[in-house]
């Protein structure tokens, strides 16, 4: 190899922090288990009497650095309309993971914050992320879900 | 003859235009250092994937491309109506002169604080006259309606000869139609 490439491949690598990528990504796939979770046991009861249905979709998602990984969309069936929690990456600016929650009216972008967990955001400028909750679940279906 | 007015070069615009863009180039790899070092940025970035913030900095650089060729063709408008002015108003003896002077005269007093520019206006007029080679203005008329889209609202469809041009290839244009032009 030309001797001035390699200075330059071994100045970078050099440069490089390590960063444990398959940590990363192991780390934001249990949290969305764990937002899926948090979501079961806030619809126990509509799910114990079948008003609103739950089951995984299983997606595959291709990010830079961590390469190609499995993870599962999460679908809830309430009153015949669709809602569905689609994990959108780990790479993301200002958080450590996003979940999408998308309607038949519209979206949420939920987002995994060091400080608080997942949060909804719901504007950007000024920055307002509301920490997932009962009341933020009501609120994001009532954002994404028909009238 | 306008005290409070603010011509712009064509190389004035280009350094504006390089600036801009290496703040673009610079601000994308900011972020994208910052996602891989879980680092804080602006909050207008947050929650987005790397594929969106590709994105924003394609529509950030196409607006920004589009504008500079707005103010590049709007540069040569004034520097040629500048020229146009200083020819009449000095009685200048030459022939581009004589010819601007001879047509002006034929002007509505409006037309003659601001005469047409494109079609039956100055550009026609310099093609008549043969003193610009046709070809020099053929080449810079066809950035004229992506100037003419950008400048008035975009509220028609967007014209073909857009994907042709960038900043530079307009640059390129307006400088060989003003070097043209005869002193």
């Amino acid at each position: 190899m030309n001797q001035k490439l390699a200075e330059f491949l071994s100045k970078k690598q050099k440069a490089a922090e390590v960063i444990d990528w398959d940590e990363r990504r192991n780390a934001y796939l249990q949290a969305v288990q764990d937002l899926y979770r948090q979501i079961q046991t806030l619809l126990a009861d509509p799910l114990e009497l079948g008003t609103v249905k739950f089951r995984l979709v299983p997606k595959q998602l291709s990010e830079n650095y961590i390469g190609s990984y499995s993870v599962d969309d999460l679908v809830l069936v309430i009153g015949g309309e669709q809602v569905r929690f689609s994990p959108q990456g780990r790479n993301i600016v200002g958080a450590l993971g996003r979940v999408d929650v998308v309607g038949e009216r519209g979206e949420a972008v939920l987002i995994l914050t060091p400080a608080s967990g997942w949060g909804w955001v719901q504007s950007r400028q000024p920055r307002q992320v509301e920490p997932f909750s009962e009341p933020i679940l009501a609120d994001i279906f009532k954002l994404v879900m028909r009238d | 003859m306008w005290e409070t007015a603010e011509p712009q070069t064509l190389d004035e615009i280009r350094d504006w235009y390089r600036n801009l863009l290496d703040a673009l180039v610079q601000q994308r790899a900011t972020i994208k250092d910052a996602i891989r070092k879980d680092l804080a940025v602006s909050s207008r970035y947050l929650g987005m994937t790397e594929t969106e913030v590709d994105e924003r900095y394609d529509a950030d650089r196409r607006e920004l491309d589009r504008l500079t060729m707005l103010n590049l063709v709007a540069s040569v408008e004034g520097t040629i109506k500048q020229d146009y002015h200083r020819r009449i108003h000095k009685r200048l003896r030459d022939p581009l002169s004589k010819a601007y002077q001879k047509w002006h005269a034929t002007l509505s007093h409006k037309k003659r604080q601001r005469p047409d520019f494109d079609e039956q206006g100055i550009l026609e007029l310099l093609k008549k006259s043969e003193w610009v080679d046709r070809h020099v203005i053929g080449q810079f008329r066809v950035c004229l309606p992506t100037r003419h889209w950008v400048g008035h609202g975009r509220y028609w469809n967007r014209p073909l000869e857009i994907n042709k041009l960038d900043p530079d290839e307009v640059y390129d244009r307006a400088q060989a139609l003003l070097t043209a032009l005869p002193i």
